[in-house]
């Protein structure tokens, strides 16, 4: 009887020790639409009344990637920051089928969490929304696709990915830029001859899944041989076991969505569509992002429709300005905010 | 895989799920390392042992049910390693035979002793819980079946289960729902359902038992699953570090 007694204790206190985010957690959350159950959490300053909403980079990733570090931290003292887990993605989860997974319905997601934001919140609240990376694509298709801007301040998009198709020609170009420069002051020749010469091959008309795959694979590489700033305070949203988004489960499903979802983001170049864009936008861009090239978002910034619009290229950063150069970074979105909240 | 995500430094624990490769590195690890072991230890279980054997029934077919049920199972279950909860169950012994083994020459025999083996086939019944914090709560139950061989000269055990479970996922923290009205719902008790398949081998040692005790055995059961998650089935894993009272 003395062990059944030790065990159901241990286990007591062992789910009892369960804690949440080491931080104050404002609000948690799954929003249900249709068959996803959507993982929110809101930190940071509500009563401010203005919300940011964050949408994370994959297809894959998740919130809780973006849920610390400088930027977040600072974010979060003046505004309530709203990290969502796009569907498929991070610790959303639900009853959906490969069908439901596209950019359309995580757009309805977004614009349904905004209007719960106001049901919840009120409707004098001011909402921004804002995407990193993947998150720049799905969150231009919610401001063209649905009537989001109808209840939006703002849109920030940080080194976003709003035309795939654009976007690898655009990579291959800034390797055959930079690459070159690289090569003619011999510096890391072990890198940039063979990418060089693979890029040199490339027909830019007609780039492959499997080039795609290199390019953006070398883009992450590409960036950490220059010298950027890195002002990133670091940091863990929470402790692994109370992590939202960390099982087995849930990492293969992240997996397996990044196929999915790529494939539909190859349907949307909204570089020409972003003129429908009315809104007051800051476009935010790493010089070294080879990722998502800054020749995305000056394209992209010719194109807006916003009569008050802004790009910011930061010198010192790649892929993650709010991580290499996170003060200015942070500095730049809270004046946008302000202007227009 | 295209991945649009973060730098590495941005997230220093999430950072293999962003930048593409080290993520399908994760994902071979899930499938082959578990997998690789199981071989192995599948391959240890079937090898054609290479000594004498002599084998003889132990269970009396005439022995009610209560002879057959073994004692009372109860363990400590982490799902992902990570997630606690707890997990009860009981056997019910389809067979069981008993092997004497001793070595083929003589020589070996003089400096080895024979060794008796039981090899029982089992039915189980288990259910469960465990907590995914800032998720959901796991309750589970189902069935399994288990090869369990008992060295009872070294009191070591060796099985090998094949389980199906039912799994519902009951989130831990609210679910809401916009209305067409504009209005907010809480539904209550959201969550998913799913069925887990689970491969599971266990190492177990016995202990206790002799002067009219009960016998205790105190066993890990890692396994691998392949569970319904959201769009599709998955791999997944869990621990169970456990104890079996009056077990036979």
């Amino acid at each position: 009887m003395k062990y059944i007694g030790f065990f159901l204790l241990s286990s007591f206190l062992l789910v009892t020790a369960c804690s949440r985010q080491s931080d104050e957690v404002f609000d948690q959350f799954f929003l249900r639409n249709g068959k996803a159950d959507l993982f929110v959490e809101i930190n940071g300053n509500i009563a401010s009344k203005v919300f940011f909403i964050y949408l994370h980079g994959g297809p894959g990733g998740g919130a809780s990637s973006y849920n610390s570090g400088f930027f977040a931290d600072e974010m979060e003292k003046d505004y309530a920051m709203v990290y969502l887990d796009q569907r498929g993605n991070g610790a959303s989860q639900g009853n959906n089928t490969q069908e439901d997974l596209t950019i359309a319905q995580n757009s309805e997601d977004i614009f349904a969490l905004a209007r719960l934001l106001q049901a919840r919140y009120g409707e004098d609240i001011s909402i921004f929304l804002a995407g990193h990376s993947w998150g720049g694509l799905t969150s231009a298709h919610a401001l063209i696709f649905t009537d989001i801007q109808d209840i939006l301040k703002g849109w920030i998009e940080m080194n976003g990915a709003h035309d795939f198709v654009k976007n690898d020609i655009e990579v291959i170009k800034m390797f055959q830029r930079l690459g070159q420069e690289e090569v003619d002051q011999d510096n890391n020749l072990d890198f940039w001859e063979p990418v060089l010469e693979r890029v040199n091959e490339m027909d830019t008309l007609n780039i492959s899944g499997e080039e795609s795959g290199y390019l953006n694979d070398k883009a992450f590489e590409a960036e950490s041989l220059f010298d950027l700033a890195d002002e990133e305070t670091g940091g863990f949203a929470y402790p692994l076991y109370a992590a939202p988004d960390i099982s087995l489960a849930t990492l293969a499903a992240n997996g397996a969505v990044n196929l999915i979802l790529n494939d539909d983001s190859e349907q949307y170049a909204l570089t020409d569509q972003l003129r429908l864009i009315e809104i007051p936008s800051l476009l935010l861009w790493g010089k070294y992002d080879f990722v998502v090239p800054p020749a995305i978002g000056e394209s992209g910034f010719a194109q807006l429709g916003s009569a008050e619009k802004e790009l910011i290229i930061y010198e010192r950063s790649g892929h993650s300005p709010m991580s290499n150069e996170a003060i200015q970074f942070t500095e730049d979105v809270k004046a946008f905010i302000e202007r227009h909240k | 895989m295209l991945t649009f995500g973060p730098d590495d430094h941005l997230l220093p624990h999430l950072s293999s799920l962003d930048n593409g490769t080290p993520h399908l590195i994760m994902m071979k690890l899930n499938l082959n390392i578990p997998f690789t072991g199981l071989g192995l230890l599948l391959l240890f279980l079937c090898t054609p042992e290479a000594y004498s054997q002599t084998s003889r029934p132990m269970l009396d077919t005439s022995n009610g049910l209560s002879e057959r049920i073994t004692g009372i199972r109860i363990g400590l279950w982490a799902e992902n390693g990570l997630h606690p909860g707890l997990r009860v169950g009981t056997s019910y012994i389809l067979s069981e035979k008993e092997k004497n083994r001793s070595a083929l020459f003589k020589a070996l025999r003089k400096r080895r002793a024979s060794q008796q083996k039981i090899i029982q086939y089992l039915a189980d019944g288990n259910v469960g819980f465990y907590t995914h914090p800032n998720n959901h709560v796991g309750a589970y139950g189902g069935i399994g079946l288990t090869r369990m061989q008992t060295n009872a000269t070294k009191l070591r055990t060796l099985g090998l289960s094949v389980e199906l479970n039912y799994l519902r996922r009951t989130y831990n923290i609210p679910t809401l729902e916009l209305n067409s009205d504009g209005t907010i719902s809480e539904i209550g008790g959201a969550g998913t359902n799913s069925f887990i398949i689970a491969l599971a081998p266990s190492f177990g040692k016995l202990f206790g038992g002799g002067q009219g005790k009960r016998e205790k055995h105190i066993y890990v059961k890692p396994q691998v699953q392949l569970i319904g998650y959201d769009f599709g089935l998955f791999p997944n894993a869990a621990i169970e570090l456990g104890m079996s009272f009056g077990s036979k």
